[in-house]
């Protein structure tokens, strides 16, 4: 759990670094030989990495939550709707929506973690539903219902609190899927165009033909980096389920 | 009923994501931000945004200063406008006659604008029908240089959806951006890629059970098989493609590298075994849990009480309890798995619906993204409906649902 929580912290003090400005990074073919070019990428790439998992988990967190909790509450015809939405959006091989939608958006880190928020809400309705489900008979929420809590406030202080274990545990789900998303959507050249990535570092690998002239280390640095960071944060949830 | 809901509603989705300018103006996409009057058009008749174009119905020339550029556009009025300012306007007629009288009539020092109908019968044709057409168009003063204006017939958002919706039902997915027919493309790559996903799947599935069942029975086996599928789940696939590929294809050379031609089974053979590596550990983690679930029920403490061999315990008592679930369970991942190729595909060079959906993205072919999708929802809604029928099957309690 500390190794976890102390290598979560590297990533992020790296990204913010990489952030500020002070480690230069820049597109262009030459750029990437030599050992010293492929840290700063990996540097803006675990900048990338944070910002694409943060935004998509919270925007499908988000969206998930609103409509499972609705169509829990309200069941009827809403539910039905919310349903029948999430049941086409999963009729669709989640990756292959990313890629439409990122395709659709014209690519770039916004189109990254807006279409896996977009296409990844479904697993988290379908558990914020059922979840809501159970609870709304429990007796602090009928309580609160009978002393005419509002809607608003019965969602934010009498459900959401009990939902936080799974909401936290989704976010790190949801948060490795959008990364290793981004890794798939910049090697089919729909993803971060415009940036150093990961992922942009496996496709230029494949492109400049690393392997092949016996350099691995770009290869290696980005797939560890990725590695080390789903590592850690799937190390803290098993750390909360014990 | 509750099949073509979802039906529909895939539909809805790929409309919004590829048909409408709900992400972004689609013509524009689809004809990669080009200019050119013929391209928009064409992109536009395939995305069902006008039903005909005729190249053939008026023309107009320009004289004015050589080689000044002038953009042209029909929304309301007839407009040219060079980099500052409107040069040439003419207020909305309603008719192409009506335009052309207008043009004709109209005109300054600066630039001068001759149109001309190329039958009589076209002076009728409402003026709201070449909008499209000269939307964000240039044109360049040249000696003589006449420009053929089109005329289309616009569709409606409604009938839009509903025209595509008819075409996707008869499986009647229109050319791709070479004008071949997106259906033969998809029967024949459809099939390779199964080559490659179907022995897979059946590897993976029978792979995963025998290291859940041996991961089982030896507490050192479990700690080391499921350190290993954290590990190895947790890198990039692409790095296993790549690492397995050089050592396999180039440095070892026992995969052989030639262009995708007969005989075909020494080629997908590595692609097939690089993906049971990879999906081999989720479907053991998945495998495990079932077993251990299994194994705590009485039907098995009863088994292994009666003093029934360990072999036939796995194979007679707990596959067969297994089956509803998984059946289940790969029922519903099949279809996906044709997917899982799409990196494989890309970079082994099989030309396969991974490769398709991924040219279709540099191509900038939205039918053939919409054919690919609405393809593997159907068969992922065809799979769930086999996949109840075998539960059932399997299931005697799934059997009596519905009987009391």
């Amino acid at each position: 759990m500390k190794i976890a929580r102390l290598v979560i912290g590297f990533y992020i003090a790296v990204a913010i670094v990489a952030a500020s400005g002070v480690i230069p990074v820049e597109i262009n073919n030459d750029f990437y030989r030599g050992d010293s070019s492929v840290w700063q990428s990996a540097a803006h790439g675990a900048k990338v990495a944070l910002i694409i998992g943060t935004i998509a988990a919270c925007t499908s967190l988000f969206i998930g939550t609103v409509l499972g909790f609705l169509s829990a509450w309200y069941g009827g015809l809403i539910g039905a709707m919310i349903l029948w939405m999430a049941t086409s959006i999963a009729a669709i091989p989640g990756i292959l929506l990313v890629l439409i939608l990122s395709y659709g958006m014209g690519g770039g880190i916004g189109a990254v973690f807006f279409a896996v928020g977009l296409v990844s809400w479904v697993g988290v309705y379908r558990l914020v539903h059922t979840e809501v489900l159970n609870l709304r008979g429990q007796g602090h929420v009928e309580a609160a219902r009978s002393l005419g809590a509002s809607m608003t406030a019965i969602a934010t202080r009498h459900i959401l609190p009990c939902l936080k274990p799974i909401l936290g545990t989704q976010f790190v789900l949801h948060f490795t899927y959008a990364v290793k998303a981004e890794t798939v959507l910049s090697f089919l050249g729909v993803g971060v165009h415009q940036q150093a990535s990961w992922g942009r570092m496996l496709a230029d690998a494949w492109s400049f033909g690393d392997l092949q002239n016996g350099d691995y280390t770009r290869i290696a640095v980005a797939s560890l980096c990725l590695a080390g960071l789903i590592l850690a944060l799937q190390s803290r949830i098993y750390g909360h389920q014990k | 009923m509750a099949a073509l809901a979802i039906i529909v509603g895939v539909h809805l989705v790929l409309f919004l994501a590829l048909q409408s300018p709900a992400f972004g103006d689609p013509i524009a996409r689809e004809t990669n931000f080009s200019k050119d009057r013929v391209q928009l058009i064409s992109a536009a008749q395939r995305l069902g945004y006008i039903s005909s174009s005729n190249f053939d119905c008026w023309s107009f020339t320009i004289s004015g200063s050589k080689e000044q550029n002038y953009k042209v556009s029909m929304q309301p009025n007839f407009e040219l406008r060079d980099q500052s300012a409107v040069v040439f306007s003419v207020d909305a007629p309603t008719t192409l006659g009506e335009l052309v009288a207008a043009i004709n009539s109209n005109g300054s020092d600066l630039v001068k604008v001759s149109a001309k109908l190329v039958e009589d019968k076209y002076s009728s044709t409402p003026c709201s029908n070449i909008a499209l057409a000269y939307l964000s168009n240039s044109v360049t003063v040249k000696d003589q240089e006449i420009y053929h204006a089109a005329t289309v017939e616009p569709v409606s958002t409604s009938m839009r959806f509903a025209n595509s919706f008819s075409d996707l039902l008869t499986f009647d997915f229109g050319d791709d951006h070479n004008s071949r027919p997106i259906t033969n493309t998809l029967w024949q790559r459809g099939l390779r890629s199964l080559g490659i996903a179907a022995p897979s799947f059946f590897l993976i599935f029978i792979g995963a059970y025998l290291m859940a069942v041996f991961a089982h029975s030896s507490k050192r086996a479990s700690r080391v098989l499921n350190l290993s599928a954290i590990a190895f789940m947790s890198l990039p696939a692409l790095l296993y493609i790549f690492v397995l590929r050089q050592t396999f294809v180039i440095n070892l050379e026992w995969a052989p590298l030639r262009p995708y031609s007969d005989p075909v089974i020494p080629l997908f053979i590595l692609p097939i075994l690089i993906t049971v590596f990879i999906g081999i550990w989720p479907e053991y983690l998945l495998m495990r849990s079932f077993i251990d679930q299994r194994m705590r029920q009485q039907f098995m403490q009863s088994a292994r009480a009666q003093g029934i061999s360990q072999r036939r315990i796995w194979w007679r008592h707990l596959l067969p309890n297994l089956a509803g679930p998984l059946s289940q369970h790969v029922a519903l991942n099949l279809p996906f798995l044709v997917l899982g190729s799409l990196l494989l595909e890309t970079i082994f060079n099989i030309p396969g619906l991974g490769i398709s959906i991924v040219d279709a993205i540099q191509n900038h072919d939205s039918n053939m993204l919409r054919a690919i999708t609405f393809l593997i929802a159907i068969a992922f809604l065809t799979m769930q409906a086999v996949a109840t029928m075998v539960a059932r099957y399997f299931d005697p309690r799934q059997r009596s649902e519905g009987k009391l």
